[in-house]
This record gives C-alpha cells, structure tokens and sequence, in this order.
C-alpha cells in the first residue's frame, strides 16, 4: 500500500516526469554526432559542390567564374543533354515496368510448387552480384558483329538481321535495356518471394475452396498482400535506372553519336572527358532533382495505393 | 687541494676531451652530411600504360637508375585516357602530384601540357642545358613553349600512318595505294576476295578521329599547312572550309566502298583488334607507337605503315609529331632528381631506345628518316620531307571536346546518323565551347 501511496503523491509524479524529459532527450543527444557527421558530409559536402554547377569551372584552374545559370540554359539549348535525359526517361520507365513484371512472375513461378526452386532462384539471382562492367562486356561480345547473336541468327537463315547491335542507333539504347533487366529481375524477383512468403497460404486454399480462378486469387489476395514489397521493388528499380551509368559506358559509351547518351554518361564526359567541371555539376543536379522527385512522387502514389488495398 | 680543483695540467686535459668529443661530433655530422648525399632519392612518376603497365618506359626508367643509383623511381602506370587524366588532374589539385608525370604537349587533351603550365602546376624547364638545342620542330614549338618558357621534355616522335600487314597485301594482288582513288579501289578488291582494306574502331572517337585527321593531313594541310592557326585565330571554320568538307567525303567514300569490315561502326579498340592482327583487314590507322602493342598480339605477322594518301599522290601528307612528354611538378621536393630525370629523357641515348622499343622514332631521328623501326619503313621516304610532314592537328585545337566530336561523327557517317554538312557545323560548335 505504502508503495502506492508513494508513487501517486505529486513529488513523485514530478520526479517521473523529469525522469521521462531526461530519458526522452537522452536518444537525441545521442543522436547528435552522427546526425552531424551526416549533415557535414554528406549534405554539406553536396550542397557545397553544387555551387560549381553555377560556375565555369575547367578542373584545374584555382578560380571559378561564376557564371550565374548560363549552364542549365546551355544544357536546354544542347540537343545531345536534352536527348539524354529523353533516353533516361525512355530506359528507366521501359526497365522498371518490364523489370517487375518479370520479377514477380519469377517469384510466382519459384514460390512454393517447382522442386528445384532452390537451385533456379540460385540461378536467377547469380547476376545480380556480379560486377556490372564485367557483365556489360561480355553483353558486348555477344551484341558484336561477330558474336553469338549474330551467330545464331545467321545459323536459323536471318543474315539479313545480323548487324553490330551495339553501333546500331536504332538499337544500342535496347541492348543497355536488355542487360540491365537481365541484371535486375533476381533482384527484383528477391524482393517479391519476400513478399510472398508473409502471405498465409491458408487464405489463397481458402479462396481456392469457394472456387475462386487462379487469377482472381491473383488480383484479389496476392497482389494487395504483396503491395509492400511492389513499394520497395519499384522504387529501388526506378532510382537505379534513372541512374544507369556502368552498362551505358561498357556497353556503347553513350554512342552511336549519343543514341544512347544518358544523363549519367553525360555527366561523366562533360566531368572528365572534356574537363567542364562546372556544366558536369549542372547536369548531375537536375539527375539528382528528378531521381528525388520521381522516387518520392512514387513512394507516395505506391503507399497510397498499398493503403487502399 | 681538493681532488676537484683543476690544475692546469687538468684543464688542458679537459679541453683536449671537449676538443675531442667535438672533433668526434662533427666528424659524425659529417659523416651523416655524407650520408644524407648519397642517400636514396625516390622519385615518384605516373605514365600511362599500354595494356598491362609499360615495359618499354620501365626498361629507360631502369637504365636510368643503373646510371643514377641514389635516384630510385617509382613508377605507376594508367591506361591513357580519362582515367589517367582524372587521376592526375586530383593528384594535381590535391598537392600531390607525381613529381614527374607523363603529358601530351599543346591543349587539345585532358592531359595536355599547356593548360597545367598556365595553371602553375608544372615547372618550367627553359634552362636545362638540353633546352634550347632539342630539335623541336617549328610546328611543334608553340605545344612545349609558352610565355618563353619550356614546359615539357618531348620523349618521341610519332608518325602516324596506315599500319598494315606487307604480305596480305601481295597475296590480294594489290600495291600501297599513292591515291584516294586507288585506295578505294583496293578497298574494292579486298572485299572481293573476302578481306577488308581499312580497319576502324567506329566506337572509339580516339580512333574514328583519328582516322579523320590523317585523311585531312593530306587534304587540309595539303591545301593550307597553315589551317590549324588560321583556325585558332578565328579566320577560318572547319564548315567553310572546302577541304574538310572533301575529308569527310571520302570517309563516306570509303564507307560505301566496302573499306571497313561489317560492325566496325559498333567496334572499339579492343574488339576491332583480332580483325587486324589475325590479317583479316589490311590496314588500320595507327600511332606509330603503338607497334610494340600490336606486334605482341601476333608475333608471325609482319607489319610496314604508308602514308593516307590524297586525291593526288603529290598531296599526301603524315603526321609525325613529339606527342609523347614528361613534365615536372612545379611543387616537386625532390626538384634536383626530378630535374636529373627529364635531363636523361632529353639524350638520344633514352629516345632511341624508347623509340626502338614501341615502334616510335627518336626526336633526334626523326626528320632523317633513318634509324626508324623496321615496321616504319614505309614512312621513311616522305618523313624525309619536311614539307610534307605535320604535326597532329589535334594537339593544337581549343579542347578536347573538338577531336571527341570529330570521332563521335565519323562514327555517325558510318552509321548514317550524321551527314557531312552536320558534322562540320557540330565541329565549329564544339571549337566555340574551348
């Protein structure tokens, strides 16, 4: 009773209290240095360098001419700067939707019914830890004039097809596509068997009992369920493909006269080829602006949606 | 008397000791004075590499410190290009930069000499004893010379040609071409037979610009040894310039003539090699420096370069021009080794035997045409003639983007992407960017 009777008194209450402000501020405190370090680093740093986006600057010199916003008018009056934010735009949509959908049929095939899952989902995922640049040169080799593919189609009678894909202006953007989804699905397909393993398995038998398609189940049960795991899967899928730089630069350098230049591989030659520090900046933040935008644009719609499934 | 009082037999004696113990001293700081002389001064170099490192810059290196043995040298090597460029560059801005690093001379490159002099980075080098009496060319002053002063040691010269296989030539029955015309009818023949004439890695601006260059060498220059500083003065434009507008023509022409092998459009360097060294194209645009390189890729072939001719023989021109340099860092510690270094670059003796190794010639040989590599032979008749030879275009252009245009549409011409009337037009563009 005594006990009670002395946690309820007014002295006590207020010791309480203080002793919550203190446990409440302690995180905080703790959190500080980091968050510090963070902001100094990463977002200082950032900040800081994105001056140079408003300056000439050549790389060497010891001074910077500001020259005001004369480099995003040039990067609009550039037709090789606007066609590459064009080919970003063109090969992130065409990889994050085609990217996913094969994802999640990869993870729908491997979920539960096919007994060498194991090895398959193995298999499938192999790509993802290899090195990009080692990947996109043996792509190369294959899209070369005398490559397999190549080869291949003259063997099935199509010589008429055979081409050097990669210098194609027609194609070279595709081929970057192609091996960038063959890169990501494992990943992707990862992300939806996570996905799909936190579904009871009870709930689709059940459905299936009271004689529900295997698409409807699909639509109705599986696709709400897995709402998260699409979230994250095509917000990560959508940030790396607005940033594709590796297979873009071993695959075509961003040729055949920027037929397959991204916003990336412009940053890239501008920075360092050329030596144009400052237009290089310029460019990286509009790349850094909109990967910001779509992706938060994207996390709201998704998690929007996931609320209403 | 107190055992510790000093007599003056003592006193001497403690002075003789002090005297001693001094003379022991300096005798020691001398003998460290002596040391720190002979001590090991390491000197720190970054060159660019030629596939893995480069064995024939270690092997001058080498003798060097055979000569010098307080001089060791630390050598790293980067594939040229952006990466070597980008390295440098950091290490520059950083404060420590090599203390010797490899250049190319003028300001048409990322690595190029005159922009790094401008900037302070690099020490000037006008008073070496060899300065003033290293054959530089006329042309090829303005590229190491700036305010008066010397920025570079050139440590080759490099022809630049049509390298191509002597004996796949006779076996299709053909003659190096003096012509444009019997150039693309040879083209035509090759392809007959199963074989292609000309090889070029589409892919690659270096090489497709290239390509372009030495085809202008014997239209341009031919036509007007004085475009490059009439264009730099602004008195000229690569599209008002019939020349350049015939250059890029005939690389139309030879497209269509079946010159390149299929894909080559698509080809960069390395996948466009195998074509060549296993003898299934004739010939491919080259530096001569790159001899040594190729040679190793196929040890039975036998290799000779002729000049890319003109729509007339007498117009045919070459490229032959110090590309090739070394630098000091302006804020190197070890200036004195440094110094011993570039001094050695400058002998024939480190020329020649750099030459002899890659393919390329010796400052000091070039212009005679004699002492060439074997695989230059062709060449030597029209390096004899100083009117005839030029420096690379390129080096002296306003940046780099022009020669990375030129290579990125010529790729365009073989692709269809680009016209002649483009290209020109994007070059005058790229050229106003410098």
């Amino acid at each position: 009773m005594s006990t009670v009777s002395e946690t309820t008194t007014p002295a006590a209450r207020a010791t309480r209290r203080a002793s919550r402000r203190r446990s409440g501020r302690a995180p905080w405190l703790w959190v500080v240095p980091a968050v510090v370090v963070v902001l100094a680093l990463r977002y200082v740093a950032t900040g800081a360098g994105a001056w140079y986006a408003f300056t000439d600057w050549d790389g060497i010199s010891t001074h910077a001419r500001f020259v005001g916003l004369d480099n995003f008018r040039e990067i609009l009056r550039d037709s090789a700067s606007r066609g590459a934010l064009e080919h970003t735009l063109e090969l992130a949509f065409a990889f994050v939707v085609v990217a996913n959908v094969i994802g999640l049929a990869l993870a729908l095939a491997l979920n539960r019914t096919v007994k060498t899952r194991g090895l398959l989902r193995a298999l499938f995922f192999a790509p993802v830890v290899m090195s990009s640049l080692a990947v996109s040169y043996i792509w190369q080799f294959i899209f070369s004039y005398s490559g397999p593919l190549n080869g291949g189609l003259g063997k099935v009678g199509l010589d008429s097809l055979k081409r050097g894909w990669t210098g194609d202006p027609r194609w070279a953007l595709w081929t970057i596509f192609v091996v960038l989804v063959w890169q990501f699905v494992g990943l992707s397909m990862v992300m939806y068997l996570a996905g799909l393993q936190g579904i009871p398995e009870e709930l689709d038998e059940a459905s299936a009992v009271d004689g529900a398609s295997t698409w409807r189940r699909f639509r109705k049960i599986t696709l709400p369920l897995l709402a998260p795991a699409i979230t994250v899967s095509v917000t990560l899928s959508t940030i790396y493909g607005l940033g594709v730089f590796d297979q873009v630069f071993a695959l075509t350098g961003g040729g055949p006269v920027d037929a397959s230049e991204t916003l990336a591989t412009q940053i890239y030659k501008q920075t360092f080829a050329f030596g144009r520090f400052g237009y290089g900046t310029a460019v990286s933040l509009i790349l850094t602006v909109l990967i910001t935008v779509l992706a938060l644009a994207q996390l709201a719609i998704l998690r929007v949606r996931e609320s209403r499934l | 008397m107190n055992a510790m009082q000093s007599s003056p037999r003592r006193r001497w004696t403690n002075l003789a000791a002090a005297l001693t113990a001094v003379a022991a001293a300096a005798l020691v700081a001398g003998v460290g004075v002596g040391a720190k002389t002979h001590a090991t001064v390491t000197v720190k170099v970054l060159a660019q590499s030629n596939g893995q490192g480069n064995p024939q810059l270690q092997a001058v290196f080498d003798k060097f410190q055979a000569t010098h043995p307080n001089i060791k040298i630390e050598a790293t090597y980067l594939p040229i290009g952006e990466t070597y460029a980008n390295t440098l560059r950091t290490q520059l801005r950083g404060g420590n930069a090599p203390d010797v690093f490899y250049v190319t001379p003028g300001s048409g490159g990322l690595q190029s000499l005159l922009p790094f002099a401008k900037a302070g980075y690099v020490a000037d080098l006008s008073r070496r004893p060899w300065a003033k009496k290293i054959p530089l060319a006329t042309s090829a002053r303005p590229l190491y010379w700036w305010k008066n002063k010397l920025w570079g040691v050139p440590i080759d010269v490099v022809p630049v040609g049509v390298m191509y296989h002597p004996n796949t030539l006779s076996s299709l029955g053909l003659k190096v071409p003096s012509t444009m015309s019997q150039l693309l009818s040879a083209c035509r023949t090759a392809k007959s037979k199963g074989k292609y004439f000309l090889n070029v890695a589409g892919a690659s601006a270096q090489n497709a610009g290239l390509l372009a260059t030495v085809v202008a060498g014997s239209y341009v220059l031919a036509k007007d040894p004085k475009w490059n500083q009439k264009r730099i003065a602004n008195k000229v434009t690569f599209a008002g310039t019939p020349a350049w507008r015939t250059t890029l023509q005939r690389i139309v022409d030879m497209k269509n003539a079946g010159c390149f092998p299929p894909g080559a459009e698509s080809n960069d360097n390395v996948p466009a090699t195998p074509g060549f060294v296993s003898e299934q194209v004739v010939g491919w645009t080259l530096p001569s420096s790159i001899t040594g390189l190729i040679k190793s890729f196929n040890k039975n072939a036998q290799y000779n370069f002729f000049a890319m001719p003109g729509d007339r023989a007498a117009n045919t021109r070459v490229f032959s021009s110090p590309t090739d340099a070394f630098a000091v860092y302006s804020k190197t510690k070890v200036r004195a080794a440094a110094m011993k270094l570039v001094d050695y670059w400058a002998t024939p003796a480190a020329q020649g035997a750099y030459g002899k190794a890659t393919g390329a010639a010796s400052i000091y040989q070039a212009g005679t045409g004699k002492h060439l590599a074997y695989e230059l032979r062709g060449l030597a008749p029209i390096l004899r003639q100083k009117s005839k030879v030029h420096t690379l275009m390129q080096v002296e252009w306003s940046n780099p983007a022009v020669f990375d245009t030129l290579g990125k549409d010529v790729q365009g011409l073989l692709t269809g992407q680009k016209t002649v009337a483009a290209t020109l037009t994007d070059l005058d563009a790229a050229w106003g960017r410098g």
